[in-house]
């Protein structure tokens, strides 16, 4: 389940094109659900980790891809870090909320990232609010949640929740 | 008003701004963060990088007093992710800023709206543009 923490927090990876490179496994760039996610949001083909074709045709190092997508890896990746989810465009919405059917992953949240047009829609969209506890099953829901949430305010950090998830610190390799 | 152009090949930034404070708001992937870079390694080459003013990018390392330095020259400063600044006073930091300041942001802080312009980054065929104010 996605669990999204609705604050900055300075225990989150804030900065993905910094800490990626010095984490990422080679085999990672192999996977097709990897492949497809750069594809989708970079327009960018991955042929290896090596190496890449952008959306201008131009060879490109596959290192070089945007923070969005190196924030959605390592969520996807490493579902015990805490990533920033401000580093995350619109366009990674749906893939979040893909990652978040397969496996428990956390993220912070202090922008109103679209994961639907339509934020009155009913259909399911399921997360736990990491500062309250509270769970959520619609995207009105969600958006209601987060519209009415005291950001601002609450700086606390998710150590003093008590979470059923170890949560591992930036740069710790699992 | 300031304009920024750099120019490859096969790419081209041409930015204009209008306002002190520049926000550049958008998707993963629209090219923000080459932007920065290319600010920082083109800062001093004058046949690539062609601006009215000298440009900077900020050392999110460096602590907020040498800051200072950097807001208080007439030049663009360019600063990608700013939540460090964001846990200091950065209503008084931008308002009293003396330099153009183009900060790569998603998070925007009701406070500084109207300090402000917010664009997206448009890019045609490799063109970027700074395109509507969100």
């Amino acid at each position: 389940m996605l669990n999204i923490w609705f604050s900055r927090c300075k225990l989150a990876v804030r900065r993905p094109d910094d800490t990626f490179p010095m984490i990422y496994y080679r085999e990672w760039f192999d996977d097709p659900f990897v492949k497809n996610m750069v594809l989708d949001v970079d327009k960018t083909k991955v042929i290896n980790y090596q190496s890449s074709i952008d959306y201008l045709d131009q060879p490109m190092d596959t290192l070089k891809i945007s923070g969005g997508v190196k924030s959605l890896i390592l969520l996807y990746k490493m579902p015990n870090l805490l990533i920033s989810g401000n580093s995350m465009g619109d366009n990674c919405a749906k893939w979040v909320l893909e990652i978040g059917k397969m496996h428990d992953c956390f993220m912070t949240l202090s922008y109103d990232m679209k994961f639907t047009e339509d934020i009155t829609s009913t259909e399911e969209m399921i997360c736990r609010v990491m500062n309250t506890g509270q769970l959520i099953t619609t995207f009105r829901d969600y958006y209601y949640t987060y519209y009415g949430f005291p950001r601002d305010k609450d700086e606390r950090l998710p150590e003093l929740l008590d979470l059923p998830y170890p949560l591992v610190r930036e740069g710790e390799v699992l | 008003m300031v304009n920024i152009n750099i120019k490859s090949r096969y790419w081209e930034y041409d930015l204009h701004l209008q306002k002190r404070l520049t926000i550049i708001s958008d998707n993963s992937g629209t090219g923000k963060t080459t932007f920065v870079e290319l600010i920082g390694r083109y800062a001093n080459k004058d046949e690539f990088l062609k601006c009215d003013l000298p440009c900077y990018v900020l050392p999110l390392t460096d602590r907020a007093g040498k800051w200072e330095t950097y807001f208080n020259e007439e030049a663009v400063v360019v600063i990608d992710d700013a939540h460090p600044i964001y846990d200091l006073d950065y209503f008084e930091i931008f308002k009293n800023a003396k330099c153009y300041i183009i900060m790569i942001n998603r998070e925007i802080p009701a406070l500084i709206y109207e300090l402000s312009n917010i664009y997206r980054l448009k890019t045609v065929e490799g063109y970027h543009y700074l395109g509507e104010v969100l």
